[in-house]
């Protein structure tokens, strides 16, 4: 804690958020010595490689002040393409994926730029059409693949509680924390979520930061889906429906404002990682499916509050302390 | 739920209850952990079905853990990833998506944990992943429904030929398939004189039965005896059409499926002939009585059905009872 205090990099609210995740650990594992097991960490990992992943490209677009409500059509999308484009070789089916998903966050970044329409009304649009797509893609069934090989060495345990599926996911944060922190073109997507006339006026790329959280937010959502089939073998339509709402919350849970400007891809990864280990704790505790649901609610809820509060107040005695530190 | 129904359910558990209580040593399934990993609590069957399981679970002193994943494959492959972690002595798994699962009843056979499948059967290509599936079988399912038409031609009195034509569910999936197989297998075999005319989609849907029955009847004119509906649901479109084409849907012999609150009132005014009862309540207990033995270390089959018993006015109370109404 001493060493966390010390950091100027971190923030009040970020504070709030790793107290909690480390909170939910400790009580899941007094209560269930089982949760901090490797097979069940390894599980709980698992469900972060498909959430992290939808949330990471989500959020981006919501730092820009936008958002793309296509993502959870697009994993189903993915998927599909994934088998049936991958039906002799899985590894052209995820090229083909990214390279539709790519198509579609360009088309639904020009959109919103060139027509000036809310990326709301657009993306709507768009997770509808994705959706028709992938009923269309999937023709009523269910696609399935008796190529179980690639899957099985995504999936096989790495380091105990890691797969090559949630290092991808991991490696993917890491990528997109870089680029947002390290990169003029990161610092003109927050400024464009912030201040987007005042983006504009100081030159600011405007379109081209439409264009890459698009592009990035279809293509995070596209890998998370081929990724996702090949581990079930199968691939569905119906895939993905309740995951926007899901990575939504994760975003916000990790400090994502619905505003734009604020967060970045390592706070969402803390949000997308304070649902996992929750709804894994309270499923291994034995909670039904509706009460896991109320919980992330209430969590989701408590924590906008909190942000308010208790964010401001932790980012006080931070300063304080920090001063007392210097003196 | 009121006072009648709920008396039901307890008539009907307790006699669930009763059958496997008696005489059973639950030596090695008594105080054994079972995770039983489920689709939803939010549909009739479903309710009952785990109702039922909990009941003879509970019987057999097993030390059950439940996990609902609202019919998403995705959560389902990860609650198997977070069972496994747990080691129980078996899990029973309701497949969320019957193809997504093959993966994970993998994982569960490398664990080397005893599985029983409930309700969904993979494909049986993957059968060496299981130990034991129990559910329905909607060949069987497909079958009664058959030997309802045969009994229907004879108190009827309709002699031993005549037209009939098939209203199915959704083209491509298994019920509409296997439904079809096991009627037409069961004609074929039994009353050659029974023939089936035509078929048409009704894709599980009233309206979409009444579109397709009233093409059938217009097609086939007066010379239609009997039709069989894959669901009871479609059985009241097929009435509704029959009805507009001039036809006393009474005197036909009209065999439904599902035992659905339609299919019940059909029966009862005396407009359907026959259903065939699914029991969800079975479902659940077979499940539960399949693990018990398969911890117990008796010899259990590989695949156990549930009957399909066929309710006419007769015996039209099996049907309440069974769905707990």
């Amino acid at each position: 804690m001493a060493a966390i205090r010390k950091s100027k990099m971190i923030s009040g609210a970020t504070l709030l958020r790793l107290v909690l995740l480390a909170a939910l650990v400790a009580t899941f594992a007094i209560w269930n010595p089982a949760f901090i097991s490797g097979r069940n960490l390894y599980a709980l990992m698992q469900s972060f490689a498909l959430l992290g992943m939808v949330a990471l490209g989500l959020s981006l677009t919501m730092i820009a002040g936008e958002f793309d409500l296509s993502v959870g059509s697009m994993v189903a999308v993915g998927g599909l393409i994934t088998l049936v484009i991958g039906a002799g070789n899985l590894v052209h089916g995820v090229v083909a994926a990214l390279a539709f998903a790519v198509l579609v966050g360009l088309v639904n970044a020009f959109v919103i730029s060139r027509f000036k329409v809310s990326s709301l009304v657009v993306s709507v649009g768009s997770m509808m059409a994705l959706s028709g797509f992938a009923f269309w893609l999937a023709g009523g069934k269910v696609i399935s693949t008796d190529n179980f090989d690639l899957g099985m060495a995504l999936d096989d345990p790495l380091l105990t509680v890691l797969s090559w599926r949630s290092v991808v996911t991991l490696a993917a944060f890491l990528l997109v924390g870089l680029f947002m922190h390290y990169t003029l073109m990161g610092r003109d997507i927050r400024v464009v979520g912030s201040k987007p006339q005042v983006a504009a006026a100081s030159g600011a790329r405007v379109g081209r930061s439409l264009v890459i959280v698009f592009v990035l937010s279809a293509a995070t959502a596209a890998l998370a889906g081929s990724l996702l089939s090949m581990s079930l073998a199968s691939a569905a339509a119906t895939t993905g429906s309740t995951l926007m709402l899901q990575a939504v919350s994760a975003a916000i849970v990790g400090g994502v404002a619905l505003s734009g400007g604020s967060g970045t891809p390592a706070h969402v990864l803390l949000g997308s990682l304070i649902l996992t280990v929750m709804n894994n704790g309270l499923s291994l505790i034995g909670m039904g499916a509706t009460g896991i649901l109320f919980a992330n609610g209430l969590v989701l809820m408590g924590i906008v509050l909190l942000d308010g509060q208790l964010g401001a107040w932790m980012s006080e005695r931070l300063a304080m302390s920090r001063a007392v530190h210097s003196a | 739920m009121n006072f009648a129904k709920l008396t039901k359910l307890l008539l009907a558990t307790t006699v669930v209850g009763g059958l496997m209580a008696p005489g059973m040593a639950f030596a090695a399934a008594k105080g054994a952990k079972v995770i039983l990993l489920t689709v939803t609590e939010e549909c009739e069957y479903c309710a009952l079905h785990q109702r039922a399981f909990k009941e003879v679970a509970a019987a057999a002193g097993i030390d059950l853990e439940v996990k609902i994943n609202n019919y998403d494959a995705a959560e389902q492959a990860s609650q198997v990833d977070q069972a496994i972690a747990q080691k129980p002595d078996a899990i029973v798994l309701w497949p969320a998506d019957a193809s997504a699962i093959v993966p994970s009843l993998r994982k569960i056979k490398q664990a080397g944990i005893p599985l029983v499948i409930t309700n969904s059967r993979p494909d049986e290509k993957y059968s060496q992943f299981w130990d034991v599936f129990t559910g329905p079988s909607d060949i069987g399912n497909g079958e009664s429904a058959g030997e309802a038409m045969i009994k229907g031609f004879s108190d009827k009195k309709l002699g031993s030929d005549g037209k009939v034509f098939i209203v199915e569910g959704v083209p491509g999936t298994p019920p509409q398939i296997q439904r079809s197989q096991g009627f037409e297998d069961v004609l074929g075999k039994k009353a050659s004189g029974i023939q089936v005319a035509g078929k048409q989609n009704g894709n599980w849907d009233q309206t979409k039965a009444t579109d397709a029955a009233a093409a059938l009847f217009t097609q086939l004119g007066s010379s239609v005896k009997g039709v069989y509906a894959q669901a009871d649901n479609m059985m009241s479109g097929v009435i509704v059409a029959a009805k507009r084409a001039g036809i006393d849907p009474a005197s036909l012999v009209l065999v439904g499926s599902n035992c659905s609150i339609e299919g019940v009132n059909q029966i009862k005014d005396g407009t359907q002939y026959a259903t065939v009862l699914q029991s969800p309540i079975d479902d659940g207990k077979y499940a539960a009585q399949a693990v018990a033995d398969l911890l117990d270390g008796k010899k259990v089959e590989k695949q156990i059905f549930l009957p399909h018993e066929i309710i006419t006015k007769a015996n039209v109370a099996d049907c309440n009872a069974a769905l707990g109404r």
